[in-house]
């Protein structure tokens, strides 16, 4: 899976983890996860155990160190290093 | 650097709500009822997770014993000095180290650190005398700085079988922070008003109390209490699980906007919300462009973020270290 795969497919777990449709349909690079996508702490248990079945990698902690104030592009970006490291 | 915000920027913050993050001093059960309550959560969002797994993370969460960790973080989140608090849970729940171990793993770290974490140690009233000498010897000798209660275990913090400890604090001028609201299931909720603490605070009007997550649960009868009883204040601890449900912003921003700043100090209940965030973040949170606190005036900031916690802890507050024995040599 290319860097662009794999920024994709974080984007569309991240967007299976929302419960809001409209956050869902809004999602942006530069968007907070909690204040602009309403992310709360049981989603973004979510989404991390979700990165972790698709991709067989723990996310790491630097991922978290920001937890829900991080922004989408730093979210993905850390998913699609963990994945890259892996491999 | 802390986010770009003049709310931010420079004003000290003193940490009122930590704990060490062991398993030494935060038991297995305790984390165990934890995950359980977080693996229906996610079930019921489509999502089974093994509490086992659950279990796994949290417990991953908790490798900290000496403190470094923390120090890391109150360092990038401009956190000066921290309140390691003990809860006694030994009553309850089956722990490895005894009560009085526990006070000296904490006066160990404090006392390698004394410009950064001060000790509130922790009794259950059960433990009758020895938990009282206990105490005694941790704040005249140790210079442990408060008391720390948790009545999950099952007790009122207005039970009798305290006031000893609430008579030490009287005479040495030392608060008493105590949690409210829910915990882990596997503790009782009777006692998780902070309306238990009432009777306590009127017979003790010399003592602080300091309502552990009071601006966040049970909210009207923490900002009622605080309004009315002169020795009775609140910390914003737990908030990181908060902000995120819509409108919640709108809903807790008005426990800071009621005349009560001189009321509520900062914590951040480290290590327990460290999969949502570090400290910094949550910091960020508060006080970034569009934060909770962010428009709060300078004066009320730095009660609330310094001042109150400074007022309420005794001068000189400073763990020593225990005396080298010819055996540690």
């Amino acid at each position: 899976m290319g860097d662009t795969d794999l920024e994709a497919r974080m984007y569309e777990l991240l967007a299976s983890c929302l419960s809001d449709r409209k956050a869902r349909q809004a999602i942006r690079p530069a968007m907070i996860l909690r204040r602009d996508l309403g992310l709360d702490s049981v989603q973004l248990l979510m989404l991390m155990f979700k990165f972790e079945q698709e991709f067989g990698v723990e996310m790491p902690s630097s991922a978290l160190a920001k937890g829900a104030m991080a922004t989408v592009e730093e979210l993905v970006q850390t998913g699609v290093e963990a994945v890259r490291g892996r491999s | 650097m802390l986010p770009s915000s003049p709310a931010a920027v420079s004003r000290p913050l003193l940490d009122v709500h930590t704990h060490l993050a062991s398993l030494d001093y935060i038991p297995l059960p305790f984390i165990e009822g934890v995950a359980h309550n977080l693996a229906a959560s996610l079930a019921s969002r489509g999502m089974g997770i093994p509490a086992a797994r659950l279990i796994d993370r949290l417990v991953g969460s908790l490798q900290d014993p000496d403190g470094s960790q923390q120090l890391a973080e109150m360092a990038a989140a401009g956190i000066s000095r921290s309140v390691l608090l003990i809860a006694d849970l030994t009553w309850v729940f089956k722990s490895p180290l005894s009560l009085e171990e526990i006070f000296v793993a904490h006066r160990s770290v404090a006392a390698r650190h004394p410009d950064r974490f001060v000790v509130f140690g922790g009794v259950d009233p059960r433990w009758g005398r020895d938990g009282i000498e206990l105490f005694e010897r941790a704040v005249a000798e140790w210079g442990f700085a408060g008391l720390k209660l948790y009545p999950p275990c099952g007790y009122s913090p207005s039970d009798e079988g305290l006031f000893p400890l609430y008579e030490i604090c009287a005479q040495r001028g030392l608060p008493v922070l105590l949690h409210t609201g829910p915990t882990s299931p596997a503790l009782s909720f009777a006692f998780s008003s902070p309306f238990h603490v009432d009777e306590a605070a009127r017979r003790f009007p010399t003592v602080n109390f300091i309502l552990a997550h009071g601006a966040v649960h049970h909210v009207e009868e923490a900002v009622m209490l605080c309004e009315y009883r002169p020795n009775v204040h609140m910390d914003l601890s737990g908030l990181q699980g908060k902000l995120a449900v819509e409108g919640a912003t709108g809903y807790y921003s008005h426990v800071f906007r009621r005349g009560l700043s001189h009321k509520i100090l900062f914590g951040t209940d480290w290590p327990l919300f460290r999969l949502q965030g570090d400290q910094k973040s949550f910091v960020g949170e508060l006080l970034g462009a569009g934060g909770l606190l962010a428009d709060l005036p300078g004066n009320d900031l730095d009660l609330i973020l310094c001042r109150n916690c400074e007022r309420l802890l005794p001068a000189g507050a400073r763990v020593t270290p225990a005396p080298v024995t010819s055996s540690d040599r």
